[in-house]
């Protein structure tokens, strides 16, 4: 890791002399200096309410109120909200219940859309320009209007308060089969032809030579949908009422309304601790994020 | 002898409404090397991938060694493909991408299965056989240095060996090749002509050659199939195709620079003529008055004017502009007549050069009316001869 850093350093240097000894270039490093200031501004307006809570989370109850934005820390409550946060509710069941969820629905999404979206990108047959209109359509739909057919659906078969109750109506991806269609449609027909050719079954075109090529867009789609469904309170609480089943946002609801209530500091020690896999996964998935979401994939 | 013939009868393909092949046939002889040649959007890309089975054609039939393959999927077909940008699977190592055929024609579906596959009985003693296959193709085409190298870290030449190498390994009934010259640079496409030519003979397979290059054409085929507008317009030798085009489109597309087309005229008795001068050239029964003569840049002298030359039937023209090749010249002339302004190319030996090279300087042209085709309006071939001697002859 250090390398990157270094040379990037370096070039930076690089920069600077640069700016220093050509004619234009005071006014190039102060465009440069205007810049980085604004980024950084948005930065830190972004990521405020994040520090927030982390500074919430190491203080004392009574400094929270008063001086929220001081940075003195009481490490000793800070320790003793983050415990708490573990003692109070089942949190590592809540963590548990989210993994599962969150890979299940994962693992559904990306074979059911990739399947779709490689037969709307590379296989010709009837009636492909309007599946994918519906695909597009369905992208349009927001996800509250099949709730209540959903709900009924699954109540009637007893299937409420399951992991498959928490999954099932994010099976189906529009989203997933419109970025992966998109994506695939940049890889080279001639290859495809080739694979053809010397025998390899569309599967097999699939999983051998389109999906290797596919990492970013899928490392993209997956940080997407890992997201979405660790952080979604809005299908859980419809469709989970024991504790058993809750996932992490619906455990910090539980939480909220049971005894501590009022423990901001725990709380947010709680909130932390539901945050960090989603940040540890983005800083290991960023390059490949980056490049899924910017589609550079081929050439 | 394994019969490798490919024979296409009555190919039909339309994409939406817009007809690409009309009506196509085509035999081609087990062994032989035929090019497909033709502008671009003319169909033989086409032509090729329907014979390959990656396209179905709209009516009419493929027979691949006699036999009728319409129904077979592509891999059936036993034909291997080249293809301009190779194709090469580009997260599998040269020696994966060679393997693959094999893999795929020889092992099942659960004995390819990655991992799983390697306990799948048989499937060791397979790959083991598959392995030398490959180190012998690797080693035949000079790229055994390169197995375990992606092609992204390849030349655009080593490329297209390994592309070969991949065709080569499963021993095809035929090889396709569309337009396998076009990504190289042009030192590297006349070396790799050289080798394709060569690589011919040695397997004694079929070859099918898809260009727009009438070079490649020329120098590496046994026939040239010249494609124009879906239709195949004429079938022959390369000497055929350059000494005896049936079809004005052939004439222009076939020789660089392009032939000289120019407009002639004939009279009641089917005697020629061009720019009002009188040829030693009569047509064959035709009522056809006006045509077009063409006629090849070697097949024009050029000299420096004289008055008295006109007489012998020399055509008058201004030198706009000549380039030296150095083993020939190119002079490019400016005609003017009553009917417009006309510019056409002759080349010649440097010995003739004798005073010509002056931009804008006059210059007499003469014609060798043996060696001149007669187009009708519509571009159809007119079958004549020259009389007596040639102008050419006469004014030497």
């Amino acid at each position: 890791m250090a390398t990157p850093f270094r040379s990037s350093n370096a070039d930076s240097d690089v920069l600077l002399n640069k700016a220093k000894t050509t004619p234009a270039g005071g006014a190039r490093l102060f465009k440069r200096i205007g810049a980085h200031t604004a980024l950084l501004i948005m930065a830190a307006i972004v990521l405020l309410p994040f520090i927030w809570m982390l500074m919430t989370s190491l203080k004392d109850p009574t400094e929270i109120f008063d001086t929220p934005f001081s940075l003195r820390f009481d490490w000793e409550k800070g320790v003793e909200n983050y415990i708490g946060a573990f003692n109070a509710v089942p949190m590592i069941t809540f963590m548990i219940n989210g993994t599962v969820v969150v890979l299940g629905i994962l693992m559904v999404q990306l074979v059911t859309s990739i399947g779709a979206a490689y037969a709307l990108a590379k296989i010709e047959f009837r009636g492909k320009s309007i599946l994918f209109a519906f695909v597009v359509f369905a992208l349009c739909i927001p996800v509250q209007v099949p709730a209540l057919p959903l709900y009924l659906g699954l109540a009637n078969l007893g299937l409420l308060n399951t992991y498959f109750a928490l999954m099932f109506p994010w099976f189906l991806s529009a989203f997933a089969i419109f970025l992966f269609r998109q994506f695939f449609k940049s890889f080279p027909d001639e290859i495809i032809s080739a694979a053809r050719l010397d025998g390899f079954t569309e599967f097999e075109i699939v999983t051998r030579l389109v999906l290797p090529s596919a990492k970013p867009a899928i490392a993209a789609f997956s940080i997407f949908s890992i997201t979405a469904h660790w952080n979604d309170l809005y299908w859980p609480l419809i469709v989970i009422n024991t504790v058993d089943y809750m996932t992490p946002p619906l455990g910090m609801m539980y939480f909220r309304d049971a005894e501590a209530g009022t423990n901001y500091g725990m709380l947010m020690a709680a909130a932390a601790i539901i945050t960090t896999p989603l940040l540890l996964m983005f800083l290991f998935a960023q390059r490949q994020f980056i490049q899924g979401i910017t589609m550079t994939g081929f050439k | 002898m394994i019969d490798s013939t490919i024979s296409l009868s009555k190919i039909v393909k339309k994409f939406d409404a817009t007809p690409v092949l009309r009506n196509v046939d085509l035999n081609i002889e087990s062994g032989e090397f035929l090019t497909l040649v033709g502008p671009s959007g003319c169909g033989k890309s086409t032509l090729l991938r329907i014979i390959a089975g990656l396209e179905m054609q709209d009516t009419g039939s493929v027979f691949i060694g006699g036999r009728s393959v319409d129904h077979l999927r592509p891999k059936q077909r036993d034909v291997a493909m080249v293809f301009q940008s190779y194709a090469l699977y580009p997260h599998m190592t040269v020696a994966e991408n060679i393997t693959m055929p094999l893999l795929m024609q020889r092992m099942s579906f659960a004995q390819r299965f990655p991992v799983m596959g390697r306990w799948v009985p048989g499937s060791q003693h397979i790959q083991k056989n598959i392995r030398k296959e490959v180190e012998t193709v690797a080693e035949h085409l000079h790229i055994e240095k390169l197995l375990e190298r992606k092609p992204g870290q390849l030349s655009g030449g080593q490329r297209q060996r390994v592309a070969l190498g991949r065709a080569m390994v499963r021993r095809p009934l035929a090889f396709l090749m569309d337009e396998p010259l076009s990504n190289l640079d042009a030192r590297l496409r006349v070396k790799m002509r050289t080798e394709l030519a060569e690589l011919h003979q040695r397997l004694g397979t079929t070859f099918i050659y898809v260009t727009h290059d009438q070079v490649e054409a020329m120098t590496m085929s046994k026939r040239i199939a010249v494609m124009m507008d879906g239709e195949i317009v004429q079938l022959g030798t390369p000497d055929e195709v350059y000494n005896d085009p049936q079809d004005i489109r052939v004439a222009q597309f076939i020789g660089s620079p392009p032939i000289n087309i120019l407009p002639g005229e004939v009279n009641s008795a089917g005697n020629l003529s061009l720019f009002g001068v009188e040829c030693r050239y009569r047509i064959n029964g035709s009522n056809q008055k006006n045509v077009k003569i063409g006629v090849r840049p070697e097949d024009l002298q050029i000299s420096e004017f004289k008055v008295g030359l006109i007489e012998r039937g020399g055509l008058r023209g201004w030198l706009r502009r000549l380039e030296n090749l150095g083993n020939e010249y190119i002079a490019h002339i400016d005609m003017d007549c009553d009917d417009g302004h006309w510019q056409i190319a002759v080349r010649f030996p440097p010995e003739e050069l004798n005073g010509i090279g002056q931009p804008g300087a006059a210059v007499n042209i003469f014609l060798n009316e043996a060696k001149i085709f007669v187009f009708s309006e519509t571009g159809d071939r007119l079958s004549g001869e020259a009389m007596l001697q040639s102008a050419v002859e006469k004014a030497s």
